[in-house]
């Protein structure tokens, strides 16, 4: 009788911690307007770090490697994407605007800072886990990438510079590098905006 | 004879307590069943009771997860139920539904609730109650994939169980996500073990009501400036998962004789694109429905003073922005629709002088 006893506690115990031995990777988000961007994170966690915290015994944390991630350069500032923005947004100076779009579910808030030819967004993660730079969009065909692609050239101008892109649409084409993207948004053969982000 | 009585005897008494060792035997199987039953029991109460308190409560700083459950605690059946995201339940008073017109309303709004979650929500809710009129707010169209576990949760937690919240996870689950883990929550949430609050005990078993018949109340007052330039958009017609619903929420109306209204609500941001509008218009006259875009005559026809009457800079609508889109929209369906007031209800009206003292208590700034 003891023997059945121990059996069956010892299943339900072994049942109910199944999931205890593997830390679970749990998807934080922010929403930028509508569009989402996604960092993998352990439980609770949200947004990228710079090296590894102490964390609740069986997790990890998982860093956002920036090195290859694209860059572009706006009045000499270089904005990598996925890099804290202090430096930036001093560099930038005062935008002529700014919007802050908290997400639905207090996930964060997106910071929008929209400047003459150019729009950057800031994510700031509601657990503070470090603010970063999620959003480059290019508006105006007075500045160019730093390979020379601007709005308003041919499309196919992007596939003599990027080459291939990794995913095209009717209307997108999309190129990655490290954990970064770069959206070309095509109408009538040409380009109509070219966004960079953390996807 | 008497060796003929002996193993008589012998054979009576072996047979006995061959007798008595089978009924012992069976007893003692009985008893270790019902031990064990009685263990699995026990351990399955033990295991809901320990689901109970880890699984997140809403009732802290993140509130917006308790609004699924709220719908199966109001009164009544409803004349009008919303579906939709924040635009939704941060736009409209069903209190001003209430004052203004007599109808019992209901708000099954979620944080970035997807169009499918819209979809199974309102299918849930049709359980119950057959409403007069159904109204979803149109910009969660633009999503068309499946887009975080959190707002998922949110969502659909709450839900009763059935056929329909099974089909809504479905849906919405992301990758990394498992059914299992809906069924058994303690299976997601066992890691919080370490992160309770005092409110997780406090809200063990009962939770407060946050919102009101539905409406996420607001009073901060920030106004509306500049918004950044909209996006290029890529492809002007929405996904086919989209859409799908749409369909499917436009025949499920159909089917019970429901009317279906469309709405744009007037927030700001994300941008509202011209392509869309115009996709909205067509769907709406190719099937029959009403479709109003409050977002191009809020401040002519719907009084909309984005100074004002917003608590976020234009995104989303505070208590006075809420109750004008509501006089705005409940005139509207009550002179399409014929909707008829239920302040003669005496239960009604009982019910809803709760729900008023709480929200005007709200509005002066003196919840609890």
């Amino acid at each position: 009788m003891k023997k059945i006893a121990s059996v069956v506690l010892v299943m339900v115990m072994a049942a109910a911690m199944a999931a205890c031995s593997d830390s679970k990777k749990v998807e934080s988000t922010k929403s930028t307007g509508g569009e989402t961007t996604t960092t993998a994170s352990t439980d609770g966690e949200a947004g990228p770090t710079d090296a590894e915290s102490d964390q609740a015994e069986g997790t990890v944390e998982v860093s956002m490697d920036i090195s290859d991630n694209f860059v572009f350069k706006y009045k000499e500032t270089e904005i990598r994407l996925g890099d804290k923005p202090d430096a930036v947004m001093a560099a930038l100076g005062d935008a002529k605007n700014t919007l802050d779009v908290p997400s639905c579910a207090h996930d964060g808030t997106d910071h929008v800072y929209t400047y003459d030819n150019i729009v950057v967004t800031v994510y700031s993660p509601a657990d503070g886990s470090g603010d970063y730079i999620s959003d480059v969009r290019v508006i105006s065909d007075l500045v160019a990438t730093p390979e020379g692609l601007e709005i308003g050239m041919d499309i196919m101008r992007a596939r003599e510079i990027y080459g291939e892109a990794d995913k095209t649409t009717d209307k997108q084409w999309f190129y990655k590098r490290g954990t970064s993207e770069m959206i070309v948004t095509v109408q009538n053969d040409k380009v109509v905006e070219i966004e960079y982000m953390i996807p | 004879m008497a060796e003929g009585n002996e193993n008589t005897i012998e054979n009576n008494a072996g047979t006995e307590a061959s007798e008595k060792s089978v009924k012992g035997n069976r007893g003692k199987t009985i008893r270790n069943v019902a031990l064990v039953l009685v263990l699995l029991i026990l351990s399955g109460c033990l295991l809901y009771l320990t689901d109970l308190l880890l699984r997140p409560k809403y009732m802290g700083e993140v509130t917006e997860g308790a609004l699924t459950a709220e719908y199966y605690k109001a009164y009544g059946d409803h004349d009008v139920l919303f579906v939709g995201d924040c635009e939704v339940y941060e736009n409209f008073s069903t209190v001003q539904l209430w004052r203004e017109f007599g109808l019992n309303s209901f708000i099954r709004g979620g944080a970035q609730q997807l169009v499918w979650q819209s979809y199974y929500l309102l299918e849930d809710a049709l359980r119950y109650e057959t409403p007069d009129v159904v109204v979803f707010n149109v910009l969660s169209l633009m999503y068309n994939e499946p887009q975080n576990e959190a707002y998922n949760r949110m969502a659909l937690d709450g839900m009763r169980w059935s056929r329909t919240k099974w089909n809504a996870i479905k849906a919405s689950m992301c990758d990394g996500e498992s059914m299992v883990e809906y069924i058994f929550p303690i299976l997601r949430y066992h890691s919080r073990w370490n992160e309770l609050t005092s409110d997780d005990f406090k809200y063990w078993f009962k939770k407060d009501i946050i919102s009101f018949n539905g409406y996420y109340l607001r009073t901060e007052i920030m106004p509306a400036g500049e918004m950044p330039p909209p996006r290029a958009l890529g492809d002007p017609n929405f996904g086919d998962k989209a859409m799908e619903y749409l369909d499917k929420m436009t025949e499920l109306c159909k089917e019970k004789g429901i009317h279906l209204v469309l709405i744009k609500s007037p927030s700001l941001y994300p941008h509202w694109y011209d392509e869309w509008d115009e996709n909205m218009k067509k769907y709406a006259e190719e099937h029959g429905i009403l479709y109003i875009n409050m977002l191009e005559i809020a401040e002519s026809e719907i009084g909309i003073d984005y100074s004002l009457d917003t608590y976020d800079a234009g995104l989303h609508m505070n208590v006075t922005g809420a109750e004008k889109c509501s006089s705005y929209l409940g005139k509207i369906l009550v002179e399409k629709y014929g909707l008829i007031s239920h302040k003669d209800d005496a239960k009604m009206a009982e019910y809803w002088a709760e729900v008023e003292e709480r929200y005007d208590a709200a509005k002066a700034g003196k919840t609890e």
